[in-house]
C-alpha cells in the first residue's frame, strides 16, 4: 500500500520532498536537496529518477509540466501532510532528547 | 584522417557483477581502450591515450534487452544523469554504462537499498522463464516416457520411438544445458544477496564481486555445461554407428547459439524500437525452431541410411553369426561360423549398407593348411547347394564347393587347389541390384564370371522394362 510505504521517510526522501514544496524541475532536485541539506545530503540522479516516480504513482507529488524530457513536480497536499508528520515526529525527538543530550553537544 | 583502432573482447558479466565490469571497464582505459558498445557477449572498444576514466555501471530495470536504440524511460533516466555529471556511454539489456565527465561527479545511485532491490529485480525478470518452466517440463516428459511402458534408459531403444520423441529428447538436452547454467547463475546471486542484505542491515554499503573473483566463478559457472555434456557423452557411448547421435545433439545446440548470436547481433545494430525487435525476435525464433526441426529430420534420415563395415577378422564370429546368420540353419551356412583352426585370414571384408534396401557384402580368403582344408571341403561338401545362378554368371573360375544363389544374390564358397586356399563371397540385395561395389572389394578371380549385380545390370533392366510395360496405357 502506498500510504504504508511512507511512514517514515528518509531523510533523502525528506528533503526531495521538501525541495518540491515549490516548483521544481526534475533535473535541478538533486541541487536543491544539496543546498537545502548544506551539502550534507547527496542524493545521485538514478535515486532522485526512481523516488520521483514512486511519489507519482503514490499521489505525494505532481507532474505540473512536461516539456519534452524537461518535466516539472510539485508537491501535492497528502505530500505536505506527510511532511508535517515527519517534521512534528522529529520535533518530538529533539523536545524528548533536548534536556538530557543537551549538556553533552 | 587517422581513423581511431578498434577493439572487441569477449566478456560475460552477469547482472549483480556491475562492480568487476566497471573495474574491467577502468583497467581498459588505462591500457588506451574505451568502451563504445557492448552486448552480452562482447564489448567493443576504441583507441585512446591511456587514461583514468571513472565508469559507472548501473542496472535499470525499465530497459530491455529488446531495446537496440535506449528508450523513452531509459533518455529520461540518461538525462538525470547527464546532469549530474555523467556521459551515457550504451546500454544493453539492463546495463547502462556511464563515464564521469567530473572528478566530483555524484555517485549515481545513493540508496544503497534501491540498487540491490533493482538488480533482484532484474535477475528475477531474466530467469523466471527458466526457472518456473523447466521442472514443469522435466516432469511432463519423464511422466511421458514411463507412461510409454518404456522403463529401461537404453538410448538405442529411444531411437525406436517416433520421430516426435527424438526431438524432443534434442530439445530436453538444450534446455537441460541451459538451466544446469541458469540454476548456478542463480544460486551464485543467492549467496550474493545475503550477504549484502546483512551488510545494509548494519549500514555497510553494498560491495560488489571484484574482477578476480569474477574470473574465478567464470570457470565454476562453466562446470555444470561441461558436467552435462560428459554425462551425455557417457549415456549414449558413441561406437562404431553411434556418432550420429552426438551430432543429431551437439549440431541442433550449435546451430541454435550460432544463430542466436548472429541475430542479437544484428539486431542491436539495425536500432529499430522495442516493439519491432520483439516483433522480430519471435518470428525469428519461430524459424529457427522450424530450422532445427528440419535439421533433426535430416541428420534422422541420415542416421536410418545405415552403414556398417569392417576389414578387421578378429570382429569376424561377431559380424558373421550375430549381425548376419541369425536365424539361418546350419546347413545352409556356407560361410564357417569361426575362422577355422590351421587357417590363416588372408583377406576379409563386411559390408552392410542400407540407403534404401538393405545390401550385404561378406569376403573371406583363407590359407589352409593339408588337413584343414580336407575337414573345410567335406564340411562344404555336405551343404545343400541350388545351383540357380542369376546375374549373368556362366562360371567360376576355381573349383566350386558349394552355393546357394537366388533373384536375392548370391552366396558361395570356391577352392584354389594351388595356393590351398578356399575363399567364401556373399552378396546379397534386394530389388535386382546392389548397391555395394563388390568390385572394389573383390579380386576378379574370386568372381563369378559374367556375374553383375550392380545398378544397371540385365536382370534389373529387365524388371523395370516388366515394370514400365505395366504403368503403360493399354
Amino acid at each position: 500500500m502506498p500510504r504504508e510505504q511512507f511512514q517514515t521517510l528518509s531523510e533523502p526522501m525528506y528533503y526531495v520532498l521538501l525541495a518540491l514544496m515549490n516548483e521544481c524541475c526534475g533535473i535541478d532536485i538533486m541541487n536543491k536537496v544539496s543546498e537545502l541539506s548544506g551539502g550534507r545530503i547527496v542524493v545521485g540522479p538514478g535515486t532522485v529518477y526512481a523516488m520521483l516516480d514512486k511519489f507519482v504513482k503514490s499521489g505525494v507529488i505532481w507532474m505540473t509540466m512536461c516539456e519534452g524530457r524537461k518535466k516539472t513536480y510539485l508537491i501535492t497536499d497528502y505530500g505536505v501532510e506527510l511532511l508535517k508528520t515527519e517534521f512534528s515526529r522529529i520535533q518530538t525527538l529533539y523536545s524528548d532528547s533536548k534536556e538530557i543530550l543537551e549538556g553533552l553537544l | 584522417m587517422n581513423v581511431p583502432k578498434r577493439l572487441r573482447k569477449l566478456a560475460l558479466f552477469q547482472l549483480y557483477e556491475c562492480g568487476a565490469m566497471k573495474d574491467y571497464l577502468e583497467e581498459m582505459a588505462l591500457k588506451g581502450w574505451k568502451l563504445t558498445s557492448f552486448s552480452r557477449l562482447f564489448f567493443y572498444f576504441e583507441q585512446i591515450e591511456p587514461q583514468i576514466l571513472i565508469y559507472s555501471v548501473e542496472i535499470f530495470s525499465k530497459a530491455s534487452i529488446n531495446d537496440s536504440v535506449p528508450a523513452s524511460h531509459t533518455s529520461e533516466y540518461i538525462e538525470y544523469c547527464r546532469a549530474a555529471g555523467w556521459d551515457f556511454v550504451y546500454n544493453s539489456g539492463q546495463f547502462v554504462v556511464f563515464v564521469a565527465t567530473s572528478e566530483n561527479a555524484t555517485p549515481i545511485e545513493t540508496e544503497e537499498d534501491a540498487r540491490l532491490k533493482a538488480i533482484t529485480k532484474a535477475i528475477i525478470k531474466q530467469n523466471a522463464g527458466t526457472i518456473v518452466l523447466t521442472p514443469i517440463w522435466i516432469v511432463l516428459a519423464v511422466m511421458e516416457y514411463m507412461m510409454n511402458a518404456n522403463l529401461s534408459l537404453d538410448i538405442s531403444s529411444l531411437l525406436l520411438l517416433t520421430n516426435i520423441s527424438i526431438l524432443e529428447a534434442v530439445i530436453f538436452f538444450i534446455w537441460l544445458f541451459l538451466f544446469a547454467g541458469t540454476l548456478c547463475q542463480v544460486s551464485i546471486f543467492l549467496i550474493w544477496a545475503a550477504k549484502q542484505k546483512h551488510r545494509l542491515s548494519e549500514n555497510k554499503p553494498l560491495q560488489f564481486i571484484s574482477l578476480k573473483k569474477h574470473y574465478q566463478l567464470m570457470a565454476i559457472r562453466l562446470m555444470p555445461i561441461v558436467v552435462v555434456a560428459l554425462a551425455l557423452l557417457i549415456i549414449i557411448k558413441p561406437e562404431e554407428g553411434g556418432w550420429y547421435i552426438v551430432a543429431f545433439v551437439v549440431g541442433p545446440i550449435l546451430l541454435l547459439a550460432i544463430a542466436l548470436f548472429l541475430f542479437s547481433h544484428f539486431l542491436s545494430k539495425a536500432g529499430l524500437n522495442r516493439r519491432i525487435n520483439i516483433i522480430i525476435s519471435v518470428a525469428g525464433g519461430i524459424a529457427i525452431v522450424i530450422a532445427v526441426i528440419i535439421v533433426s529430420i535430416g541428420a534422422l534420415f541420415a542416421a536410418m541410411t545405415d552403414r556398417e563395415y569392417s576389414s578387421n577378422v578378429d570382429k569376424y564370429d561377431t559380424l558373421l553369426v550375430e549381425n548376419y546368420y541369425g536365424n539361418v540353419a546350419n546347413t545352409y551356412r556356407i560361410f564357417p561360423d569361426s575362422i577355422p583352426e590351421g587357417t590363416i585370414p588372408e583377406d576379409f571384408y563386411y559390408e552392410y549398407y542400407n540407403p534404401w534396401d538393405a545390401c550385404f557384402l561378406i569376403y573371406l580368403n583363407l590359407e589352409f593348411d593339408a588337413g584343414s582344408l580336407e575337414k573345410e571341403t567335406a564340411r562344404l561338401g555336405e551343404i545343400v547347394s541350388n545351383e540357380d545362378i542369376n546375374y549373368g554368371t556362366t562360371g567360376f573360375r576355381h573349383t566350386l564347393l558349394a552355393t546357394r544363389s537366388s533373384t536375392e544374390g548370391i552366396v558361395y564358397a570356391i577352392a584354389d587347389e594351388e595356393e590351398k586356399r578356399i575363399v567364401y563371397v556373399l552378396i546379397q540385395f534386394y530389388n535386382y541390384f546392389t548397391d555395394i561395389n563388390y568390385t572394389k572389394h573383390i579380386p576378379e578371380e574370386y568372381l563369378p564370371i559374367g556375374f553383375n549385380a550392380l545398378p544397371g545390370n540385365d536382370m534389373r533392366k529387365a524388371f523395370d522394362e516388366i515394370a514400365d510395360m505395366e504403368l503403360a496405357p493399354q
